[in-house]
């Protein structure tokens, strides 16, 4: 069975681990799973989904009985590993490498966050029904009748350990964290390496592309809940948007759009 | 429908975005009487609108404003993209009727074609258009020579660094840039419909054209700077003076010379943009060194760049002077919008709006085709109705601030404008009704609002339709005449069975599909509520303290409660647990005083904790400067996220519209509160640990190792040396195997039996802390390791233990409700006692003990055989014996079942052994503790039973041959005597 992206929604593991390699450089790998588990549950787990997908999306590889975390462009490997820059920076790893994986038990997952950033509002029928068309989309079987229950309350566990969403009375919302999301504009700003970028045709179109869905194909425009999170209070402030003109201007988003404006307060 | 009274021309001609494109029949006939706040340097802000402003600001000519030394006067119009300033500064143009005024407007156009060169250029005499004159040549010399003129010089004062060799070619090659760049701009100008969607200035040189020039010619320079230096230039060339500073001057002393005050009217400053400090110390200067001129300036700029480019750089003789004319209200998320399509009033000025438009856009003045019902309704709204009008006001009020698919709502005119536009021109090209666009326009799903799901497939244009045109009621349903249907032409749509109905009646929700928790209501806001704004905003300042704070708290709590799902592993921010673990098990709580969900105080700083959060309003920030350069944590919220805490924590707010309120208070401040929250927990988590006197990650593992050692001491096998002994027994602390408290000390009893009853309590609480997964089974390693590493430092876990402080009572764990410091206090007093037992530790008298129990071993010897001879013993005894011969049968069967004891001389060479190794008084405890053990040992007890029984038989055999022989002395005494 190929590694699904939902087969284990605990992220802290993942991040545990990867903070594990990080601190002991390359490993052995029963050496890993002695380290981290005192049972054989735990061994079994820690094989079975996390070192698996770990390196499934590449973030860790295996030289020989070894395994070592592989080059990363976001993840901050010194200073303090226990403290939320680390906790940000792997996140938003994460996030990229989930992206970049072309595995469909992986991508298929970045087609759940464009939708769901999409309806910013939904419920376990509703995620049930996303998880469904995305799973479909990328070739995975899936037959009608069949209850996605287990990965649905992984579904859930994993996006809230990614801080995506919030949960108020059994209806999640859409939340994406500020701190990965401005994390990942200043990580593709910085791929850009010139001063100026096109918000449209480069940014957003590197982000959607590499580290995490912002953009409605289909209307072109950005996902309702990325949208959100750009509005609020600083935020484009923080990434020094030069472009962003002065005095509250409107954008055009899109060719009819009209009004819209990345308010700064 | 019949489109005829529409003329798609006519649509394109009234409705025009930007008023300066209108003609001025169009424009009077379309314009819409503007109000606004207004706000002069000596009163208080009052409501009024344009005709008031005219009657009390433009009435007295020169000679009274020099009488009463009104000089100088700026009037700034400061409002959203889109709520009315451009409208409102050219019905000013065309109303200021004085005698004695005249105004001068410089239109966005003219600002956005060549920044102040447009101002330059209108103040000049020449009345040509800015943007010919900047694409004129004379000889082939044009604007750009002159730019180029001016770069030389600066190249000659060293001002541009370049290589000598390369200056001409490089200015040869600046001025194709230039060039390129001034045409690039007019024809954009020229070309666009709506020139707020060009939002900077006229740039000669553009950052992006830096690349190059720097590539080829080793050409650097400050782009924004030489840019300056280029403007300056040019004004010369365009307005034959200097600067525009002068100009300005001049244009005014000329005006004032003949008797008029010129009124200055500046539509958009914004696109000044960095140049606006130029035109800020024109406005400076004027005001505070030219006394004697009379002139008025009208400035229109957005918000936020009057606020953050404008307002401070004024200096403050112009900043006394300064009347402010607000079309936005102030509060924080409402910025947006236009007041005065806000409140009360909004729903009549926004219908005067649209009627407005709707009557200068019908080709006929009233004819068979559009005045019926439903489009006549006091007004002719065709091809709309007064109720679909009110309907969408509501549906915008709704909608405002809300952004969907990247639009976002803002109830202004131009947003109106817009829709309506192209609202009509959609029914003018289809003759289908307006109603079947306006999801479209607005990116809305109106299908959501109905129930049933069947009618939404089969008539899903007559039911968007019916909601639109249609009444809503208080029950929840929309009501639609069937004539209007047939007007619409919607009526053949419907199934038979319905087309009979004089009218059609559907039950909507109040909410849209995907947002079930948001806002139920469309209305207004009630008149009761706008109080409650006025009182929150006032308490927010410091005017009013009479603001219920009880529901603001409970709103505060709920609010932040929601938050807790963001996290992992704990149930809310008072829990100091390593965010990491999944695991909700034992962890240590902070209890907050008063029963709130964190500890926080609201509107006020009082003596707390440096944990506490204050709630407090942003007007206040200014005197919390020195709390926060203290620590103390604060989160500053306005006067609109206040009115939603209320309305959030208020009983009277509905469930809905609570939820509602809770989304949109989350969607601006979510980030900001859990930031906040974080930062609570950071300090209870340095409280605790202050108090401790180490980390809490230290005392966790110190007390679990602590606490699994003892047991290894009483299992007689070595401590953890290092963190992965911590999982060579992982059942070490199962309460079925702990501690056997009969074997310890007496003085130890107690404390051990209460340790023992504690075991799940300690456990629980390691692995909350370091076990990732359910009950242990992954194990976050590195902070494990740390924590060891951490504590080895500091002298190992009984040092940590011993020295750890009083911590206050909040501080518990949350499932047994002990404090953290009880486990440290009762293992204390623990390892006291083994010190005070150790120094009365004596070898000798352990080693002879364990010599005596060796001694009752050797005794045994091989246990089968000394069965066999018990079993003889026991036949012997069977005569006359009876009772000897049962306690017999009792030990031989003990012996029978009894496991070989020459193991136990193996335990005691261990001890012994030990004992020449001793190095601690943990050592010398779990010596006397494994002693003790070895004594209660059940092959011991045996034995020493068997010692018992083999005494009193030969007690009893003694006792027996004794009587017997005393029996047989006194009867040969007796038989002695007799013969004598």
């Amino acid at each position: 069975m190929p590694v699904d992206i939902l087969d284990q929604p605990r992220v802290g593991i993942l991040e545990t681990l990867v903070r594990f390699l990080l601190q002991n450089g390359s490993t052995p790998y029963e050496d890993i799973l002695d380290k981290l588990s005192g049972t054989n549950d735990g061994r079994d787990y820690l094989k079975r989904n996390a070192l698996s997908l770990l390196q499934a999306i590449g973030f860790v590889s295996t030289e020989g009985d070894n395994v070592e975390v592989n080059d990363c462009s976001i993840l901050v490997a010194e200073g303090d590993l226990f403290s939320r820059d680390f906790e940000v920076s792997f996140k938003t790893e994460l996030l990229k490498r989930i992206a970049s994986c072309q595995e469909p038990n992986v991508a298929y997952f970045n087609e759940v966050l464009r939708r769901l950033f999409d309806v910013e509002v939904f419920d376990n029928p509703r995620l049930e029904e996303i998880l469904r068309q995305s799973r479909k989309k990328y070739g995975i079987q899936v037959s009608e009748g069949e209850e996605l229950g287990g990965k649905i309350d992984f579904c859930i566990t994993f996006l809230r350990e990614l801080n995506l969403i919030l949960t108020l009375e059994g209806i999640h919302r859409v939340y994406v964290d500020r701190d990965i999301l401005r994390t990942i504009f200043a990580s593709a700003l910085k791929a850009f390496d010139q001063p100026r970028v096109k918000i449209y045709s480069e940014l957003l179109e590197l982000i959607d592309k590499d580290y995490l869905p912002v953009l409605n194909p289909e209307e072109g425009c950005i996902l309702n809940s990325i949208f959100r999170v750009l509005s609020t209070p600083g935020f484009a402030e923080s990434l020094n948007f030069s472009w962003v003109p002065d005095g509250g201007r409107p954008l055009v988003f899109g060719e009819d759009q009209y009004n819209v404006i990345l308010r700064s307060e | 429908m019949d489109t005829t009274c529409i003329d798609l021309d006519e649509v394109q001609r009234v409705f025009k975005i930007d008023c300066f494109q209108k003609d001025r029949e169009t424009f009077e006939k379309v314009h819409y009487a503007t109000s606004f706040q207004f706000k002069d340097p000596e009163t208080e802000e009052i409501p009024t609108i344009e005709g008031w402003l005219i009657e009390n600001r433009w009435n007295q000519g020169l000679k009274e404003r020099i009488a009463i030394g009104e000089y100088i006067r700026p009037f700034i119009i400061w409002g959203a993209t889109g709520t009315g300033k451009t409208e409102l500064c050219r019905w000013l143009e065309l109303n200021i009727q004085h005698n004695d005024y005249e105004t001068l407007r410089i239109s966005k156009r003219e600002l956005a074609m060549g920044g102040v060169l447009g101002i330059a250029q209108k103040l000049g005499d020449e009345e040509i258009d800015l943007g010919d004159r900047l694409l004129s040549r004379h000889a082939g010399v044009g604007a750009e020579n002159i730019a180029i003129y001016a770069l030389g010089h600066l190249i000659d004062q060293g001002r541009i660094d370049i290589d000598p060799e390369k200056k001409e070619i490089a200015l040869q090659a600046l001025k194709q840039i230039i060039r390129r760049n001034i045409e690039e701009r007019v024809e954009k100008v020229r070309r666009s419909d709506d020139i707020s969607k060009i939002e900077t200035t006229l740039s000669f040189i553009k950052t992006d054209d830096m690349e190059p020039l720097r590539e080829y010619y080793g050409m650097d320079f400050d782009v924004e700077r030489i840019n300056r230096e280029i403007y300056r230039a040019l004004t010369n060339f365009i307005a034959n003076v200097d600067d525009v500073k002068r100009l300005m001057f001049d244009y005014i002393k000329k005006k004032n010379d003949i008797g008029r005050i010129p009124v200055l009217i500046f539509d958009d400053v914004t696109h000044l943009g960095a140049l606006v400090d130029d035109f800020v110390s024109v406005i400076t200067d004027i005001s505070g060194g030219e006394k004697g001129y009379v002139c008025d300036f009208v400035i229109g700029t957005t918000t936020d760049f009057y606020i953050s480019k404008f307002k401070d750089r004024l200096a403050s003789t112009a900043r006394a002077r300064i009347s402010e004319i607000k079309l936005s209200p102030e509060e924080e998320g409402e910025r947006g919008h236009a007041n005065w399509l806000l409140g009360e009033k909004g729903i009549n000025h926004f219908l005067h709006l649209v009627l407005r438009y709707l009557r200068a856009v019908r080709t006929c003045g009233g004819c068979e085709i559009c005045s019926h019902e439903p489009f006549v309704e006091e007004d002719n709204y065709f091809p709309f109705s007064k109720t679909f009008a009110v309907n969408l006001y509501q549906r915008l009020l709704y909608e405002r601030g809300r952004t969907r698919k990247g639009i976002t709502v803002n109830i202004t005119p131009r947003f109106v404008i817009k829709i309506l536009k192209a609202a009509i021109t959609k029914f003018a090209e289809t003759g289908k009704p307006p109603s079947m666009f306006m999801d479209r326009l607005l990116t809305l799903d109106t299908i959501d609002f109905f129930v049933d799901a069947e009618q939404k497939k089969r008539i899903f244009d007559v039911l968007v339709t019916a909601w639109w045109y249609g009444k809503h009621d208080a029950k929840g349903n929309v009501t639609t005449g069937m004539e209007t249907l047939e007007r619409l032409g919607l009526k053949d749509m419907l199934p038979t069975e319905m087309q009979n109905l004089s009218q059609l009646t559907f039950p909507v929700r109040e909410v849209a599909r995907e947002a079930k928790v948001s806002p139920p209501t469309l209305r207004p806001i009630a008149a009761d509520e706008v109080r409650l704004q006025t009182l929150i905003r006032a308490w927010c300042k410091g005017e009013e303290s009479g603001v219920p704070l009880r529901p603001i708290r409970i709103g505060f709590d709920r609010v932040s409660r929601c938050l807790t799902s963001y996290l992992i592993g704990q149930n809310n921010f008072n829990n100091i647990l390593n965010p990491r673990s999944s695991r909700i098990g034992e962890c240590i709580s902070f209890s907050v005083p008063g029963g709130r969900a964190y500890d926080y105080w609201i509107g006020e700083v009082r003596l707390g904790g440096p944990q506490r959060i204050y709630v407090m309003s942003k007007y206040k920030e200014p005197l919390c400067r020195l709390h926060i350069n203290r620590g103390l944590i604060f989160i500053f919220l306005n006067e609109d996220d206040f009115f939603h805490l209320y309305k959030i924590g208020d009983s009277g707010t509905e469930t809905r519209e609570r939820a509602r309120y809770m989304l949109s208070f989350l969607d601006k401040r979510h980030q900001k509160l859990l930031e906040v929250l974080r930062r609570h927990r950071l300090a209870l988590r340095n409280r605790l640990e202050n108090q401790l006197g180490c980390s809490t990650e230290q005392i966790v593992l110190s007390v679990y190792t602590c606490v699994a050692n003892l047991i290894r001491c009483q299992r007689g096998v070595p401590q953890f040396k290092s963190v992965d002994d911590i999982f060579l027994d992982p059942t070490i602390l199962d309460p079925e195997k702990g501690f056997r408290s009969e074997n310890w000390p007496k003085s130890m009893e107690v404390n051990i039996r209460n340790l023992n009853w504690n075991l799940a309590t300690v456990k629980d609480l390691f692995l909350s802390y370091f076990a990732l997964r359910g009950e242990g089974s992954i194990v976050d390693y590195p902070l494990l390791q740390q924590t060891w590493s951490e504590i080895t430092d500091v002298g190992g876990c009984l040092s940590i233990i011993k020295n750890v402080g009083d911590v206050e009572d909040r501080f518990a764990l949350s499932k047994s409700k002990k404090r953290i410091s009880y486990f440290a206090k009762l293992l204390t007093e623990i390892l006291n006692q083994i010190d005070e037992i150790a120094n009365g530790f004596n070898d000798k008298e352990v080693k002879e003990e364990l010599s005596g129990l060796r001694s009752h071993i050797d005794k045994v010897g091989d246990l089968k055989y000394l069965v066999e001879r018990l079993d003889q013993l026991s036949d012997k005894l069977e005569k006359g014996f009876d009772w000897e011969q049962d306690q017999v049968d009792n030990v031989v069967y003990e012996l029978d079942s009894l496991e070989s004891p020459g193991e136990i001389k193996d335990e005691i060479h261990l001890l012994e052994n030990r004992l020449d190794k001793i190095g601690s008084n943990m050592d010398r405890i779990s010596v006397k503790v494994v002693l003790a053990q070895l004594k209660r040992d059940q092959r011991i007890q045996v034995l020493k039973r068997l010692e018992g029984v083999l005494d009193l038989i030969e007690q009893r055999l003694g006792r027996t041959l004794e009587v017997s022989l005393q029996k047989l002395q006194k009867e040969v005494s007796e038989y002695i005597q007799l013969e004598t």
